[in-house]
């Protein structure tokens, strides 16, 4: 894996650090699934970068669209500071042709009153280096500081 | 288990989450930090990390739902600031 990603975004104060990711099932899955020839399902979708996520998210429709198949259930906390137990994914994250991140572990979110389908949280950043440029309307997110 | 705060709706492992909660003093004591697998209500294994137990459960079971969870001392929570829910 190598390089960095970058995005200029023309109100990057309004709409955040979206970009465009494709989300597939991990690597891991995917071997299972060719070895009973089957198709691997993949899904580009609008993600959000978050701090305040301590992990990545990937939205119900998304999930369900990929077939994906739960691999545990964890405990969330949301703004609403009510826990609930939420199923968790293997999935892979593609952000380039490049740079893709092969087996990570997703949660599933109700991310329906949002207009994204996937949060990229601190486990996906504490990979790499995320920097936020507001007067030029830039971010990048750089795996190999 | 879960308080009367948490529920388990929604979550397609329940029986692997509850036998999890019932087996974590002994996980504890033998497999610290190590991901365990869990299906049904029996543990599988206890792999070194998240990719030997997911690869764990699919050659064993394959594309199907299994359990996996890392034996920690403090229970592994996550935290979002937008709405989620």
């Amino acid at each position: 894996m190598a390089s960095a990603f970058r995005r200029k975004l023309p109100d990057l104060r309004k709409s955040g650090p979206l970009c465009k990711v494709t989300i597939k099932p991990s690597i891991a899955t995917i071997d299972i699934l060719k070895s009973e020839k089957k198709k691997v399902p993949s899904q580009e979708v609008l993600a959000l970068i978050d701090t305040g996520a301590s992990s990545t998210a990937i939205s119900r429709k998304i999930a369900k669209k990929l077939k994906l198949v739960s691999r545990g259930s964890v405990k969330v906390y949301t703004s609403s500071k009510k826990a609930e137990m939420r199923n968790e994914y293997d999935v892979s994250l593609l952000f380039s042709r490049k740079i893709h991140l092969d087996i990570l572990r997703a949660l599933e979110a109700n991310l329906q009153d949002h207009h994204i389908d996937c949060l990229i949280g601190r486990d996906i950043l504490d990979l790499g280096t995320f920097t936020y440029d507001g007067p030029k309307g830039v971010f990048v997110l750089d795996f190999n500081p | 288990m879960p308080t009367r705060r948490e529920t388990l709706k929604g979550c397609e492992l329940k029986k692997e989450y509850k036998t999890f909660l019932n087996r974590r003093g002994q996980l504890l004591t033998e497999h610290l930090n190590e991901y365990v697998v869990i299906k049904d209500e029996k543990i599988v294994d206890c792999c070194k990390t998240y990719e030997d137990a997911l690869k764990c459960g699919l050659d064993r079971f394959g594309n199907v739902p299994f359990f996996i969870r890392m034996v920690c001392k403090e229970e592994e929570v996550h935290f979002f600031q937008q709405g989620i829910s």
